[in-house]
């Protein structure tokens, strides 16, 4: 990592190779030779993925055939070193944008000492829930609620609980994202039943979607307030750029729905400039707190009576971020990864273009997917920027509390807000996720959709 | 925020603070110092500290990464480098690495990788297995099977510690019997010596086939972006190779005797030894030895080699560390261009083991006309060991002089001027 000497490498003409780790992202795909002509020099791609997620089938290769894959065993130290050696004379950034990837990407990084990257500590902080809020709980207590980890639901870690918070808490895994297997307990008894439950789940979905780290459980003080995301990137010597706040609603403010996973994702606000100032600040924070550099960020906030709180911060992109910063603001969300790696400032667009909202479909039931209803009709409707399903018919589905993940989403636009709410509203009635009963314990892949809002 | 702070990890060493005036006055404005301390370092015998009021000493729990980031916050925005001199303070500098993310720092697996000997090989190995001799790291737990995992190596070998640097617990065994007898008494000691040694890892030692040949050692500075440069090589020669018991480093001299040709093939192993560790934005030491298969890298550490400060400046008048300072900063360091003067370091141990009653003929040493410095490191009365018994060094010194014949003599003088009065033990 090259701290004041990063744009060297953008002029250095002998610096050409792009690494992707495990999964190719098509907006990552765009980019690279937007990058390449930014450059004013041909690039050269390669896939480096790790074999076992190869040989289990779980990574997203390239259809392009752009980019040369090379698989190796990430565990092993040897044999990453002697295949990035291969690159490393060329080599001018390393990318991994995937959640389920940073551990891998961590394993990487002391074989690419002199390409600017996160710290290893950092990439571990930002996949832990636990890490990640004592981190900015020592950086500035009050950007966190009060939090304590537990190991298993016995007696003794319930009394922990019970001793460090006051109800309501949140149950929360520690390196899942989309809020899998988060409830609410609002007494003891529901605390006892919520552990029980999370526990029993957790193993079987930290493999299912690539949990980060040991799987392990936080549980939380419950924070009221209205949700929040920003993302933005850190370059190496920790200037930070922020994107425009977005506004989060979970599924659990809506009438005759429950959990915590995001429902919906819309850019208008309605924050004064000095709460944006203000949230930008804690974000800001919560990007030193874990020491993150030459990355990309993304951040989850509540507003709450008693000023910003962090929820999460992850070193990646935040789901559909690169549409609705595209549609809404015209900015590269990709393009910038790939440019503040290299020293360069990224491109923060030119305002505000047009509102857009996020619609976040997940099931409801367990069963086995037959059909995802609409999704022709709802590409087809005048206000929709993008509809993307992550689950074909005969894959296994969960409910999102039982460590399931979202089914469909799609980006609505308008320059009317009403209207825009109006569009999603239909947009959303069109996509029906139909289910049956399971027939089967095969799952597919789950895991087109990288990461979460 | 202007970045004015030279942090430094556990010890400051005169030639650190002189080193970050020689910065301060290139840089065209002042700068302080900081040294963190971890908790159960501050009381460790012998640690230098800054006595010129530099230095701001702040005690710390490296182990504690809240503690060790509300240490760090206040002044993050203005530190300029991290530096450290001690092996000992290498474990302390990586858990400090995810801190300081915006200071050019190497990173946090390759200090671990420079500091533990078995997975040092490994990194070696992996690169270009040409670079060492065979090896296999044994812990408590393989004693075991120790003759299996040695059984194709050829003798005599040698023993290591895994952590431990100088030449502590170092010891040649001839055959697989002085070799399990070595193994057998390392792991009785091994505990005591990196208790003392405040070493936090679990004990491994690390035999290794013996290697016939000329034993070297070179500083370099390696630049955040990899750039290698390579001050010249130092010979080193052991106490073994000058007929003494033990394998502690009995002299270094510089300048070598060494073609031009073939410290250039040194510089290429040293080079090659830094990539397959992958270490940035530092100094570091490597110790070779040079056989008729060419270059073996021994092992090399991230940081400034003990007495390089003294040789080279005597020799090349080189500012070592300075020029770390500057490195780290991402200024290019000085190098040298010619010999200015020769240049010896002589390291003194007991030649029986007990207790010491007296170090004699010191000041006599020190008025001889190449002497730099002449320093005992022990007091009458403690407990004189081999190295090759974890004993600590007790005497060392430094030497130059423009003329190699004065030089020679001179040294000659000064082993005969110290003497190490012991007396045995008996059992």
């Amino acid at each position: 990592m090259a701290l004041s000497n990063a744009k060297q490498l953008a002029d250095d003409p002998t610096k050409n190779i792009v690494i992707y780790i495990n999964d190719y992202y098509p907006e990552y795909g765009a980019a690279f030779p937007k990058l390449a002509e930014k450059l004013g020099r041909p690039l050269k791609g390669v896939m480096l993925i790790d074999k076992k997620l190869k040989d289990a089938g779980q990574n997203l290769p390239d259809p392009t055939g752009v980019f040369e894959e090379v698989v190796c065993d990430f565990s092993n130290d040897g044999e990453l070193r002697a295949t990035i050696r291969r690159f490393e004379d060329n080599l001018l950034l390393v990318s991994c944008s995937g959640e389920g990837s940073q551990m891998d990407f961590q394993r990487v990084l002391p074989h690419i000492p002199y390409v600017p990257a996160p710290t290893e500590r950092s990439l571990e902080w930002a996949t832990h829930k636990g890490k990640m809020r004592e981190l900015i709980g020592a950086y500035s207590p009050q950007l966190v609620p009060k939090v304590q980890p537990v190991e298993n639901a016995n007696e003794g870690e319930i009394q922990k609980v019970l001793g460090a918070l006051t109800f309501p808490v949140m149950i929360k895994p520690t390196g899942l994202s989309d809020s899998a297997l988060v409830t609410k307990a609002h007494n003891e008894d529901e605390l006892r039943v919520a552990l029980d439950d999370a526990f029993d789940a957790l193993h079987d979905t930290y493999k299912r979607n690539r949990g980060n780290g040991k799987p392990g459980i936080i549980v939380e003080e419950f924070m009221d307030g209205d949700q929040f995301t920003i993302d933005g990137y850190v370059d190496a010597v920790g200037n930070i750029y922020l994107l425009p706040l977005l506004h989060s609603i979970s599924s659990n403010r809506i009438t005759g729905l429950g959990g915590f996973n995001i429902y919906q994702v819309e850019t208008h606000h309605g924050l004064t400039d000095e709460e944006i100032a203000v949230g930008k600040r804690a974000s800001e924070d919560a990007i030193h707190a874990i020491g993150l550099r030459s990355s990309i960020a993304h951040i989850e906030l509540f507003k709450t009576a008693d000023g910003w709180k962090i929820i999460e911060i992850g070193a990646r992109p935040g789901a559909y971020r690169q549409e609705i910063y595209e549609v809404s603001y015209g900015v590269d969300h990709a393009l910038n990864e790939l440019l503040i790696k290299i020293g360069l400032p990224p491109e923060m667009g030119k305002g505000h273009l047009t509102h857009s909202q996020l619609v976040k479909v997940y099931p409801q039931t367990a069963g086995i997917l037959s059909e995802i209803e609409g999704l022709d009709k709802a590409r087809l409707h005048p206000a929709v920027y993008k509809v993307t399903p992550y689950a074909e018919p005969g894959d296994k589905i969960l409910p999102i509390a039982q460590g399931g993940s979202i089914v469909v989403e799609g980006l609505v636009f308008n320059k009317s807000i009403d209207q825009l709410r109006r569009d999603a509203t239909e947009v959303r009635s069109m996509l029906k996720v139909r289910i049956e009963e399971p027939k089967s314990t095969v799952s597919k892949k789950e895991r087109q959709q990288h990461t979460v809002a | 925020m202007k970045k004015d702070i030279v942090l430094s990890i556990d010890v400051v060493e005169p030639g650190l603070v002189n080193a970050v005036h020689l910065l301060s006055e290139e840089l065209g404005r002042p700068l302080r110092g900081i040294v963190l301390v971890h908790k159960s370092f501050v009381d460790y015998p012998g640690r230098p500290i800054d006595t010129t009021g530099l230095f701001e000493e702040i005690v710390v729990d490296f182990d504690d990464a809240d503690e060790l980031q509300k240490t760090v916050k206040p002044f993050m925005d203005q530190i300029l480098v991290v530096t450290t001199r001690y092996e000992d303070a290498i474990h302390h500098f990586s858990q400090l690495v995810p801190f300081v993310p915006y200071v050019n720092t190497p990173t946090e697996s390759s200090l671990i990788w420079s500091t533990e000997k078995p997975l040092m090989r490994d990194r070696l190995k992996a690169y270009d297995e040409r670079l060492i001799p065979r090896y296999q790291s044994i812990e408590q737990k393989d004693l075991v099977r120790w003759e299996e995992l040695v059984k194709d190596f050829s003798y005599p070998v040698i023993v290591k510690p895994g952590s431990l640097w100088s030449s502590f617990l170092v010891t040649r065994c001839d055959t697989k019997e002085e070799l399990g007898e070595c193994l057998a008494s390392t792991f009785r000691v091994i505990q005591e010596v990196y208790g003392r040694l405040r070493r936090e890892t679990e004990p491994a030692v690390l035999v290794e086939e013996f290697m016939i040949g000329d034993m070297y050692s070179t500083d370099v500075y390696v630049s955040e972006d990899g750039i290698i440069e390579c001050l010249p090589p130092v010979q080193v020669l052991t106490a073994e190779s000058v007929g003494k018991p033990g394998l502690y480093g009995y002299r270094c001299i510089l300048p070598t005797a060494l073609s031009e040709e073939e410290v250039g093939r040194a510089h290429d192993a040293a080079k090659a030894s830094i990539r397959a560790l992958n270490l940035r934005a530092t100094t570091a030491h490597i110790e070779l030895f040079h056989t008729k298969d060419g270059w073996k890298i021994i092992e090399l550490g991230a940081r400034i080699g003990g007495y390089r400060e003294g040789l080279y400046r005597e020799a090349y008048g080189v500012e070592h560390h300075y020029n770390d300072l500057a490195n780290r900063a991402g200024m290019r360091p000085k190098m040298p261009s010619k010999v200015i003067r020769h240049a010896r370091a002589e390291n003194i141990f007991a030649d029986e083991e007990g207790i010491i009653e007296a170090i004699e003929g010191l000041d006599e040493a020190r008025r001889l006309e190449s002497t730099i410095f002449v320093e005992s490191h022990v007091e009458p009365g403690a407990m004189a060991l081999s190295a090759g018994n974890g004993g600590d060094l007790i005497v060392d010194a430094i030497l130059s002089n423009i003329d190699p014949k004065k030089l020679e003599e001179d040294v000659a003088k000064l082993r005969g001027l110290v003497k190490i009065k012991v007396k045995k033990i008996v059992e």
